[in-house]
């Protein structure tokens, strides 16, 4: 077994290393670092786009490519979170949080180095669990049916009540208004259509990425037009020094990058989860096992590497169901699995032994494009600060119409531009009432997926709930639920007796 | 419904006749002017997706024949496609915008005739091809043959089948089949065909009609057992697979078809010329090994377009019969 990894591990170098793939690699992770950092152009965009172009080049080489874009721009799309508050790309709306805070503190290169470090972490244990269980983790997402979906999406539901700043309340709320928003569209079970008043433009509901750049991304474009004050991200001076985290940091984060990978790891291999709710989940779970929650929001160094290492994990995991069972999870990844086909090559379970070469080709070059992006974004990070000296007044029009561009180019439809501009205005009205948007959008993308598993579960075991507990990973997953709020009941209550003495 | 019909097809014959007095009033048009500049191709699906690849590969050997750059443009969403379908509908008939469609048009107007009817909406033009569906079931199944599938579900009533939506041509061949072999079948509605296959194949569910291209490789692997095939005549990747047709069940026909349509208007003379071009390239020898060998594609098109359109027409009264059969049809 271990003779045959290293003899694959050889054959994935070869073709990895060959001139051709590792241009294209380096081309690719380019491509996906700059798609990432401009807000909006997201990789989906840029992937359709080139994917056309992709039909003149040898298999290899174009998949490498595309799959380089796809990764990069996970790397890439923290920086503008950090220096701007603006999410270069949805999964990294969970940086903002505690990213902008550390750039307002003046430590914009050290969260950045972080993010760095914290990414090639994700990228390269997710690239190494494919390469030692990519079977056995195929067998895991079968696993997963819906009971497990419907467990784990409520866990996550939770996770976004503990991960709200301030008030329980208010949390809640937004959560609810995130399910509710969720609804609108099409009933998956009955083909009814819910709250779209006849528009064809709503029938498939809200898009994700509308909601995201509009909450967290618009939203900070209004604030910075209407608040007047010098509230901004400095960087008194770019020196390598000022880059270098503190051994405290580094204490802090690396344990958080290797939790966030774990979570996910698991995450990118289940289709439809997606790297937006690891980043989340992982920044919850952090909060959740800090002994003073209270430092996130503030700049907690965790809170930024622990989202950036699981959005990466997920990115490389989510390569195990399209290429070993033919699943696309992921708009991206089905653009990716067309590649393959229309070169003649079917992704599936026969794909490792019918294309050794390209299959390990594809992961070695995974490694290549990690390392090159770490090369690549380390040196680039005194320029992204850069940017900050660009007057306010310039960059944040052309950053309004980044987020608008790219948010139509996913569908081409004038409509999204509309709701993109509706949530940066609901966002920007949160923000100044003190209401979580994370709570929001947590609720928006995984209440319509408790609903659909619960219900598919439902006909499945006719009626009977005791399949929940039937299944182990099921059973498991809510147990670690209902700990999860025992916990949080319970810790709420010690600080409240705690705090009575004090008042009194 | 009978008077709903009729006025469909006077729309259609409407259209035919205007499209006449256009290319009479127009005559510099088309022949050998057409195309002048770059032509837009619709795609009314994502980029990666059956549709794109197919539309691609003819986009590409348009391009290559007359000289002028055909480009797609992906335009995603709303039920069978509508919405980029009816942008296709809203542009200018000068040939520079057309289009491609899918049986999925159809089955969304069968259910519900609002929103988009491709024979109401559009002009086709030729039928690239098709792929068919085959019901598959999860080895966990104690059935080898069709016939062992028809005992044990009569002994089982609610066995369960996944499909890419309510609605879905996996879903209404199910209903088809559970209605003419008198079975009692639970149908469980996905979020698409890969979610739908991912239960199945896990044995959370007991079968699907799926689509030959995504189900082929779980056929190949032995991870799902085909039973029989949707196609009128038996499938050439697999002769050994019985159709439905041969176990008794002469209606139950379910073809994947892709077509090529463009906005009502558009002159004869570049109808024509588009007609001959599909035919011309669907004969090439390297695009035929590819529509079979890629798109798992039986390669019978239809050049005529009246022919494609009275095929048309009688896809959408079987799956509205089959729609009104579920409960599924809105007026």
């Amino acid at each position: 077994m271990s003779g045959d990894l290293t003899s694959n591990i050889l054959l994935g170098l070869q073709t990895a290393l060959q001139p051709d793939n590792l241009w294209f690699c380096f081309l690719g992770v380019l491509l996906g670092t700059i798609i990432g950092v401009v807000p909006g152009i997201g990789a989906l965009t840029a992937i359709a786009m080139l994917f056309p172009i992709t039909l003149h080049l040898q298999p290899t080489s174009a998949i490498i490519m595309l799959a380089g874009i796809f990764y990069g721009s996970s790397y890439g799309g923290s920086t503008a979170s950090i220096l701007l508050n603006v999410p270069g790309d949805p999964n990294a709306a969970a940086t903002c949080l505690d990213g902008y805070p550390m750039a307002r503190q003046g430590r914009a290169g050290v969260a950045l180095t972080l993010v760095a470090g914290g990414s090639f972490i994700g990228g390269s244990v997710g690239i190494l669990l494919m390469m030692a269980f990519s079977p056995l983790l195929a067998s895991l997402a079968l696993k997963f049916g819906p009971p497990e979906y419907f467990a784990l999406m409520t866990l996550g539901l939770l996770a976004a009540a503990i991960i709200s700043e301030g008030s329980m309340v208010k949390g809640l709320a937004m959560v609810l208004l995130g399910i509710f928003l969720g609804t609108i569209g099409t009933d998956v079970y009955t083909g009814i259509e819910r709250f779209t008043f006849g528009s064809p433009s709503l029938t498939d509901g809200i898009s994700m990425v509308a909601v995201t750049m509009g909450l967290f991304g618009i939203s900070e474009v209004y604030a910075t037009a209407t608040d007047r004050a010098e509230n901004v991200a400095r960087q008194s001076k770019i020196t390598f020094r000022s880059m270098l985290p503190t051994w405290d940091d580094i204490r802090r984060a690396a344990p958080a990058a290797l939790r966030g990978t774990g979570v996910g790891a698991i995450l990118g291999i289940l289709p439809g989860a997606g790297s937006t709710i690891a980043a989340f989940m992982s920044y919850s779970l952090e909060k959740r096992l800090s002994k003073d929650p209270s430092r996130f929001g503030r700049g907690a160094v965790e809170g930024v590497t622990a989202p950036e290492a699981a959005n990466n994990a997920a990115d490389q995991t989510a390569f195990i169901p399209t290429l070993t069972l033919g699943i696309p999870g992921k708009p991206t990844m089905a653009i990716i699995m067309g590649a393959l086909m229309i070169h003649g090559i079917q992704p599936g379970p026969l794909m490792l032994t019918q294309k050794p070469d390209l299959f390990w080709g594809l992961v070695m070059s995974f490694w290549v494009g990690n390392l090159l992006l770490l090369v690549l974004n380390l040196p680039l990070i005194g320029i992204w600060i850069r940017l900050l000296t660009i007057p306010y007044k310039l960059l944040f029009p052309a950053i309004l119409v980044f987020i608008c561009l790219g948010v139509y180019s996913v569908n081409r439809n004038p409509f999204e531009v509309w709701t993109v501009l509706a949530f940066g205005g609901l966002g920007y009205v949160m923000r100044l009432y003190g209401f979580p948007i994370a709570a929001l959008l947590l609720g928006f993308v995984l209440g319509p997926m408790v609903e659909e598993n619960f219900r598919r579960t439902m006909i499945i075991a006719r009626g009977s709930p005791a399949i929940f507990i039937e299944r182990p990973l099921s059973a498991a997953i809510l147990v670690l639920a209902v700990l999860a709020v025992g916990i949080a009941v319970f810790s709420g209550l010690k600080r409240r007796r705690a705090a009575f003495p004090v008042a009194e | 419904m009978s008077v709903k019909f009729s006025a469909t097809r006077r729309g259609v014959i409407c259209g035919g006749a205007s499209a006449g007095l256009l290319s009479l009033a127009l005559p510099a048009l088309g022949q050998t002017a057409w195309p002048e500049r770059e032509v837009k191709v619709i795609v009314p699906f994502a980029a990666g997706g059956g549709t794109d690849l197919v539309s691609r590969l003819f986009a590409q050997k348009l391009s290559d024949r007359l000289g002028k750059p055909f480009f797609v443009e992906n335009m995603a969403g709303g039920t069978g496609g509508s919405i980029g379908s009816r942008e296709l509908a809203r542009s200018t008939p000068n040939g520079y915008t057309i289009g491609s469609g899918t049986s999925s048009g159809i089955v969304a107007a069968a259910i519900d005739p609002g929103p988009y009817n491709p024979l109401r909406d559009l002009e086709p033009i030729s039928r690239y091809g098709a792929t068919t569906i085959v019901l598959v079931v999860s080895p966990s199944m104690p059935v080898r043959t069709f016939a062992e599938f028809v005992a044990y579900a009569k002994t089982k009533p609610g066995l369960t089948y996944a499909s890419s939506g309510i609605g879905s041509a996996n879903h209404l061949t199910g209903v088809m089949l559970a209605k003419q072999a008198g079975l009692e079948l639970t149908h469980v509605p996905y979020k698409g065909e890969g979610a739908a296959i991912t239960d199945v194949l896990s044995g959370t569910v007991d079968m699907i009609f799926v689509s030959l291209p995504l189900g082929r490789v779980h056929m190949e692997s032995a991870a799902l057992r085909p039973l029989a095939i949707t196609s009128a005549q038996r499938f050439p990747m697999f002769p050994d697979l019985p159709t439905f047709v041969e176990l008794g069940f002469a209606d139950l026909i379910v073809e994947a078809w892709y077509g090529l349509y463009v906005p009502k208007g558009t002159p004869d003379a570049i109808r024509d010329k588009l007609v001959a071009e599909i035919s011309a390239i669907r004969r090439d020898e390297a695009v035929l090994k590819q529509l079979i060998e890629q798109f798992t594609f039986d390669a019978r098109g239809q050049d005529d377009p009246e022919k494609f359109r009275a095929y048309m027409e009688a896809e959408l009264a079987r799956f509205r019969a089959a729609a009104l059969a579920a409960g599924l049809a809105k007026s």
